[in-house]
């Protein structure tokens, strides 16, 4: 017997969906009795967001790596990173599950190696999905995150939130063995959508 | 705008007619006048043919040799069936198996096409399925790269998955973009 659930299509990826998104978790979570939300934060606005809507929920924020965008760079204010700390939040500063060495690969000899593959695999499902999966892996091997239980994982492209899934994480050495349960929403990504960065001409 | 996504009870057991029935109505509903269906036996294709009347179907078989070297597995009797019915059948090597699959089968190496296919599976071996058989339908000109279409996958025998998505061909797979996911199979992973 199938079930019919809500899913939600955004016109636009990007940050503008996060209000949304969060209250779709909200909803959902409630209806699932799910706990704990995976969110994304390279800035601390989405942290924030999250913290002030998903009141009553153990959230885990997962900030981009420290030299992601230039060396030694952390994006995640220290002040907010305490702010959430303090209010019992953990944030994680992790090395990216698809990129490390795979993009030390790319970057210095052009090869796409097995994480970036598996990045570009996932974001024919768009960009959020990509980091939906990508985070309660980093989270999990952590130990932030228990085993078995059902969570709501966050992701979007560059800033904010625009997609939303349940799983049940799994270390990255179990990649393979991951599952999505549900999908909530995710940009729609229309034919006249602009083809993804780097696209080949021909 | 919200819309409905069903899930199908947990992967293997198929839901064809369920599928079916969500697939003619987001066609309906969207405009959709081409629909790719993988069936390996013909169950399935005959299924779709009733179920999606009026709509421009095409089967995706599986790869002649898949199952056992020089055999097709999809009967030309029922083959010959559907092309009266204007239903056109294509038998194409498989997107990500290939030379992929040759390299796990002789030196045990799992590479480019492997690794796509299980990222995938992480929704279901059927939007796996769903995402090949567009990139194979492309390839062999049974559909365009500037329509949008659905695709439907399964795990084993039967459909349990659909998607909209543009078609791509398999050289461009990085570019191509899963637009709405109608159905998937429950997942306790």
């Amino acid at each position: 017997m199938s079930v019919e659930s809500r899913i939600v299509y955004f016109d636009k990826p990007g940050w503008r969906c996060t209000d949304e998104v969060l209250a779709i978790c909200k909803r959902r979570a409630a209806e699932l009795g799910i706990k704990t939300a995976v969110v994304p934060s390279v800035t601390g606005y989405t942290a924030l967001k999250a913290l002030e809507v998903l009141q009553g929920m153990k959230l885990v924020v997962v900030t981009a790596h420290t030299g992601y965008a230039r060396a030694d760079l952390q994006s995640f204010p220290e002040a907010r990173r305490r702010e959430l700390v303090a209010r019992g939040v953990p944030v994680l500063t992790a090395p990216h599950v698809f990129g490390g060495l795979s993009y030390a690969m790319r970057d210095m000899y052009g090869t796409a190696m097995l994480g970036v593959d598996m990045g570009n695999a996932l974001r024919t499902l768009g960009q959020g999905m990509k980091v939906v999966i990508e985070c309660p892996m980093a989270a999990m091997d952590a130990g932030l995150l228990t085993w078995g239980e059902e969570v709501i994982s966050m992701g979007g492209t560059n800033r904010g939130v625009d997609t939303a899934v349940t799983l049940r994480p799994v270390h990255v050495r179990d990649f393979f063995s991951l599952r999505v349960n549900e999908i909530l929403c995710k940009p729609r990504f229309d034919p006249d959508t602009p083809p993804p960065a780097g696209r080949k001409s021909s | 705008m919200a819309d409905l996504i069903s899930y199908c009870p947990e992967a293997g057991q198929p839901s064809t007619g369920a599928v079916l029935h969500i697939v003619a109505a987001r066609a309906r509903e969207l405009g959709i006048r081409r629909v790719l269906v993988p069936s390996t036996t013909g169950a399935t294709a005959l299924a779709a043919a009733d179920a999606l009347a009026g709509l421009d179907l095409v089967v995706m078989t599986h790869e002649t040799g898949f199952a056992k070297d020089g055999e097709q597995e999809f009967p030309i009797e029922t083959r010959l069936a559907l092309e009266a019915r204007g239903i056109a059948v294509h038998t194409v090597t498989h997107a990500f198996g290939g030379l992929s699959r040759a390299m796990r089968d002789k030196f045990s190496t799992h590479v480019i096409g492997d690794i796509v296919a299980n990222t995938l599976r992480i929704f279901g071996q059927g939007m796996k399925v769903a995402v090949e058989i567009t990139l194979m339908a492309a390839d062999c000109g049974a559909v365009r790269t500037d329509e949008t279409v659905i695709a439907m996958g399964g795990s084993d025998r039967g459909l349990d998955t659909a998607i909209v998505c543009t078609p791509v061909n398999a050289q461009r797979f990085f570019d191509l973009r899963v637009q709405e996911i109608l159905c998937k199979p429950q997942m306790h992973g």
